[in-house]
């Protein structure tokens, strides 16, 4: 049961329109513990990729 | 069997758990068959107890039975309390250190502490069979660097080499959420209030994508099990005085045996409705014979049960949330045994909201073993690790992550707000939703903003009986209240033509910051960044 998109309104133009930046993050500690944050550091150290870690 | 282990080091008990090859985790039990391991040490003559056997010698020889130090690693003795161990050994001056004068001789606070350690490493390895290869031991969320440091190397000093220290919260939810792993792929917000022996201790955590994020931290150093068993001896006293015409009150040795006993009743009323206590010569040589119920329990402790439930509340506000915002409060430590106190708790949250306590759900993880079964799950992850990946991993530039501050997610055809992203996601982040959506259809990525829904119920009539309907005029009708997203500001539009029915909707923040939006239905991919 998931949620129905709108369609397109006539007037659209163009493929992609980006309004606005997300609201200003906020910086702090994530708790290094799990198995979910080990894969987030060994991405951050290694560089790796997002498609990298899903194989 | 693994050699790395989860060690939980109380002011009121030690517990040990170890992770098996299969992802089970076993709680080790001492030689004495004890799986809380009482944080204690007691000197008679030339011989030294520890665990159970130490606390019992409270009532003969208090003075030289050192109990609640966990608390004092790390300080030094200007920064303490020396009051709080008034009926054992109390806490001395050695050179600006806290130590404790056992019988003629001087003992450090480190020296305590390893000794306690130790006797928890032997029984470890009696348990496993081999020597202990790393600990991830568990710390209160305000243990400051120093005391950080100095557990460390009084662990390492004691022969347990740290992996790494984490804190109690994260420990006790990581072993919650490690029981289903479904659990780890929920978003949710979770308190998790930490009943203990002399203090009480709070988190919000908020889980995303299966990393923990701490919001918001409470401490109480004055609250916790030890009051619940003052208010219980005292009710005793009262009791035993009236019928006897003796005071306990005045008699250390009496007051040390009474307090034993309510420890042992508190304990039972957890569990059954009524218990005994029998104390051979209390007082003046009087016996004390009686039985509690536990409406009387609940009655006795009334006080002290309501502050503990009132402190779930105060970390919920501390974070800038309302109980209505809160998924789940996992209760720990041992006084989360409680039923009433379990009942308060889920009183003051709204029906919405799961009180996770073995009263209201027999099948959840024992709230006294959920911090070393987390830490024993931590060890068993990071065994593999060398020690400068472990180093690499917790340094700040990876541990310190952007949080996003607002929900990001779809407008559905409806106008309601289809969450993708909940707030205080760290990033960076990819997640993918699946809609439905036939044509050409508009991705407009918003973000959301909090509003209250109420909803008032009114309060069910009696059928049928129209005379009765008097009696029941001042019931006030009831109002539910419940967070509700809507669309707040737009962030994006993506035209996605040709939809054959089902569409995968991808948002990506990178370490930048930077959102990507992607679209996909069948062979057809659009996307775009901002
Ligand atoms: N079944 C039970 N019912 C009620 N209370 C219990 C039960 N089991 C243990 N307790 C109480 O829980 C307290 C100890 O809890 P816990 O072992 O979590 O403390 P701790 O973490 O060592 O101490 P602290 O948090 O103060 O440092 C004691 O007051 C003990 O009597
Ligand atoms: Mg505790």
């Amino acid at each position: 049961m998931s949620a129905v998109l709108p369609s397109l309104p006539s007037g659209f133009s163009g493929e992609f329109k980006g309004h606005k930046k997300i609201t200003t993050p906020l910086r702090r500690p994530v708790e290094p513990v799990g198995r979910y944050f080990l894969a987030h550091a060994s991405r951050t150290i290694r560089g790796h990729t997002w498609s990298e870690y899903e194989k | 069997m693994s050699a790395v282990i989860g060690i939980a080091f109380g002011n009121t008990s030690s517990s040990i758990a170890v992770a098996n090859v299969d992802g089970k985790v076993d709680v080790i039990a001492n030689p004495d068959g004890d799986r809380a391991i009482s944080s204690t040490l007691s000197y008679v003559g030339e011989d030294e107890y520890h665990g159970n056997q130490a606390l019992s010698q409270l009532v003969r020889n208090p003075d030289s039975t050192i109990i609640n130090f966990r608390d004092f690693v790390g300080l030094s003795y200007s920064e303490i309390d020396a009051e709080t161990s008034n009926h054992s050994a109390l806490p001395i001056d050695i050179n600006g250190q806290i130590g404790y004068q056992i019988n003629d001789k001087k003992i450090t606070i480190d020296e305590v502490v390893k000794r306690n350690l130790k006797q928890v490493k032997l029984a470890a390895e009696d348990y496993i069979g081999k020597p202990i290869e790393g600990v991830v031991l568990t710390v209160p969320t305000n243990f400051t660097d120093a005391q950080n440091s100095s557990l460390k190397k009084i662990s390492n000093d004691a022969g347990l080499k740290v992996l790494q220290l984490i804190s109690e919260p994260s420990a006790a939810l990581l072993a919650h959420l490690s029981a289903d792993e479904e659990r780890f792929q929920k978003d949710k917000l979770y308190v998790v209030a930490d009943f203990g022996g002399i203090r009480s201790d709070a988190a919000v955590i908020a889980v995303r994508s299966g990393i923990l994020t701490v919001l918001a931290t409470a401490h109480d150093l004055g609250l916790g099990g030890e009051k619940l068993d003052d208010a219980l001896a005292e009710f005793f006293a009262k009791e035993f005085e009236k019928k006897y015409k003796s005071n306990p009150r005045n008699n250390r040795k009496a007051m040390a045996k009474l307090k034993a006993a309510c420890i042992i009743t508190k304990k039972t009323l957890s569990n059954v409705q009524s218990s005994t206590i029998s104390i051979d010569s209390l007082s003046d040589g009087y016996d004390f014979h009686s039985t509690i119920n536990r409406l009387r329990y609940e009655l006795v402790t009334r006080d002290v049960l309501s502050k503990m439930a009132a402190f779930t509340e105060i970390v919920v506000k501390k974070a800038g949330l309302e109980t209505i915002d809160i998924d789940e409060v996992l209760l720990a430590g041992g006084v989360s045994h409680t039923p009433k106190l379990a009942s308060n708790i889920q009183f003051l949250f709204p029906e919405s909201t799961v009180v996770i306590a073995p009263s209201l759900d027999t099948k959840v993880i024992d709230p006294s073993e959920l911090l070393c079964r987390g830490a024993a799950l931590q060890a068993s992850m990071i065994e593999t690790f060398d020690d400068s990946e472990i180093e690499e991993a917790f340094k700040p530039h990876i541990v310190n992550t952007q949080h996003i501050q607002k929900p990001i997610g779809v407008r559905s055809v409806d106008g309601s707000f289809i969450e993708i992203l909940p707030k205080e996601t760290a990033y960076p982040i990819r997640k993918t939703v699946l809609l439905k959506g036939k044509g050409d259809v508009l991705i407009e990525v918003y973000e959301g903003d909090r509003t209250v829904k109420e909803t008032t119920i009114e309060p069910e009539k009696q059928s049928g009986d129209e005379d009765d309907e008097e009696e029941y005029s001042d019931e006030e009708p009831e109002t539910i209240r419940e967070v509700v997203y809507v669309p707040g500001e737009k962030l994006a539009d993506l035209a996605l033509k040709g939809a054959n029915g089902e569409v995968e909707v991808i948002l990506d923040i990178n370490k930048d910051g930077k959102l990507t939006v992607s679209g996909r239905s069948g062979d057809v991919t659009v996307k775009g960044s901002i």
